[in-house]
């Protein structure tokens, strides 16, 4: 990790279960319109988190594997990181992981331990270097 | 958070009304009532996402259960829907090809009349 990242990244850990997708949804939202992100691609990362966290939730053994949704704020973009759960892909969850991929082509996933990371521009409007 | 499921028969059609969001918390609540609206012999169902506010892959996979079940016997099933995000998502995975999509109720009822 390197220095950057140990200073803008926000995180949140929930338990293993359903109702956590919702939590996350919420969490990624808030992070999203408070560092100004376009409305449009708040939706995107509403859904594009739903789905990542859905597949980690379903991949975990048991509820003692958290889920944990991190956020890197840079100064044109935020960076979502989807963790936790088991240490490999769950089963079940290509299409989620398609509908992200289709959201944010560039999106990520690491194998063992599991990672999705995808990363979304912050406002166009006023963010122009003159 | 929480989903809110209701129904009504509309001539030979079930009317799901459905509010909140679905995903994999609650979507089990509407796949519930869904099978039950089906198990009732009602061939001819209309979901009405007008109150929902978000929908993921999970809530696309419950309708599609449904879809599949109705079409067994020849029924057929509708959405209601005009909810960008929920618009986007269909749009996505391509169910807006597989589902009628309609922009009211009464638009639903009486395209599923014809």
């Amino acid at each position: 990790m390197n220095q950057e990242d140990q200073h803008d990244r926000l995180v949140i850990e929930l338990p293993a279960e359903a109702e956590a997708v919702g939590s996350a949804r919420l969490f990624a939202t808030s992070v999203a319109r408070l560092f100004g992100v376009d409305d449009e691609v708040v939706e995107d990362i509403r859904l594009a988190i739903s789905e990542a966290v859905t597949e980690r939730v379903q991949s975990a053994a048991s509820e003692d594997a958290p889920v944990c949704v991190s956020t890197i704020v840079r100064e044109k973009e935020l960076v979502f990181e989807i963790s936790g759960g088991s240490r490999t892909a769950g089963e079940n969850g290509e299409l989620g992981i398609a509908v992200v991929h289709s959201l944010f082509p560039d999106a990520v996933v690491e194998q063992d331990p599991h990672v999705l990371r995808f990363v979304a521009p912050r406002a166009t409007a006023g963010s122009q270097a003159p | 958070m929480d989903l809110v499921v209701d129904s009504r028969t509309e001539g030979t059609a079930a009317v799901l009304t459905v509010g909140g969001e679905i995903d994999l918390f609650t979507a089990p609540k509407l796949r519930e009532r869904l099978s039950g609206t089906i198990d009732e012999g009602m061939d001819r169902v209309v979901v009405d996402l007008e109150g929902v506010g978000f929908m993921d892959s999970t809530g696309l996979g419950t309708l599609v259960g449904g879809l599949k079940r109705i079409k067994e016997r020849d029924g057929s099933m509708s959405l209601v829907c005009t909810n960008r995000s929920v618009l986007r998502i269909l749009s996505i995975t391509g169910l807006d090809r597989v589902f009628p999509v309609y922009s009211s109720v009464t638009e639903a009822l009486s395209a599923d009349a014809r």
